[in-house]
């Protein structure tokens, strides 16, 4: 009886601890806390489809950070999550021209302003044509890094600048 | 003093329910249409397919608009959607369609309402995802909230 009493004892210290009500406490405030950051801070997301392949994998798990582009705008190659209706569904992109940038694709290049552009995170072949287009104000030109596809199957485009949600944290 | 109370808290409850009555019908609708589109692995039978048909029927106007993109045709009226519904269901695979992120906006007027939300099908052969934002305008025809026109957003130009 006596060891049986030590024993929920011990028990009730592991999962309570010796304050139950400071654990309490504690408990809610981590649980705000987490509920906080990944409501308002980092989104959890799962990647589907093969458009950012090779650098983000079909079925692969990232955060998207929201604060990334409150302090200043999302620069040529930097990849952003983009909103759809909400935030329960967003595309991954990477921005290939700014505001005020004509952007075209020759070849499988992509040129913006006329001039042709290395891009290092395109490992596969692309033979993409796409006539120049303007970038107009408060917008980005925004496209997958696996330009393999034919560029009718492959979501790319302006986009309003007030859709980009932030940008991957890894 | 109690009764005043009680009185206006009966108010109060009186009219957030009524206020959130026409956001409420809508919401269900949506539902409705996200069932009627959906297609389990077993497929539809051709009595059910009947019933779901009379759903997808009973949730536009008329004369409704659609143009929601490929592999939806454009759509006009009532009775080309109930042909292009009936024919897709029998064609189609196995889909699961879910409405997320909807928003209502109703009209001043009363009669008119706004869903913008984005549509996400998932194909259960390779789990595959499609998502497009939509936008619909609804009617209230006879005190019963229907699509009249729906519209694909979008995203990326």
């Amino acid at each position: 009886m006596g060891q049986d009493g030590e024993r929920t004892g011990r028990l009730r210290r592991i999962l309570v601890g010796s304050s139950p009500r400071r654990t309490a406490i504690r408990a809610a405030v981590l649980a705000t806390c987490t509920f906080v950051v990944f409501k308002f801070v980092f989104l959890p997301v799962r990647l589907r489809g093969a458009s950012m392949e090779p650098t983000y994998a079909d079925g692969s798990v990232n955060l998207v950070s929201v604060l990334r582009y409150r302090l200043r705008p999302p620069r040529r190659g930097d990849v952003v999550a983009i909103r759809m209706a909400g935030r329960r569904v967003m595309l991954f992109k990477r921005v290939v021209a700014v505001p005020g940038q004509r952007v075209a694709f020759r070849g499988g290049t992509l040129v913006v302003d006329g001039k042709e552009v290395e891009e290092q995170y395109i490992t596969r072949p692309c033979d993409w044509n796409m006539q120049e287009v303007m970038v107009g104000p408060d917008e980005l030109y925004v496209v997958g890094d696996n330009r393999s596809m034919p560029i009718d199957l492959h979501a790319h485009g302006r986009v309003s600048r007030d859709r980009i949600v932030g940008g991957p944290l890894f | 003093m109690v009764i005043i109370c009680i009185v206006l808290a009966a108010a109060i409850v009186v009219y957030f329910v009524t206020r959130n009555r026409d956001e409420r019908q809508i919401r269900k609708k949506l539902g409705l249409l996200a069932g009627a589109v959906t297609k389990s692995g077993e497929g539809v039978g051709e009595i059910p397919l009947m019933g779901r048909t009379r759903t997808v029927q009973s949730l536009f106007s008329d004369d409704c608009v659609i143009s929601v993109g490929k592999p939806v045709p454009d759509i006009n009226g009532v009775q080309q959607l109930t042909t292009v519904y009936f024919q897709a269901m029998r064609m189609t695979d196995a889909i699961e369609v879910t409405f997320l992120d909807v928003s209502v906006t109703l009209g001043d007027d009363g009669v008119s309402a706004t869903t913008n939300m984005t549509a996400k099908a998932t194909r259960a052969r390779d789990k595959g995802i499609e998502a497009r934002e939509i936008e619909m305008k609804w009617r209230k025809i006879e005190g019963t909230w229907r699509i009249h026109e729906a519209e694909a957003v979008q995203t990326l130009r």
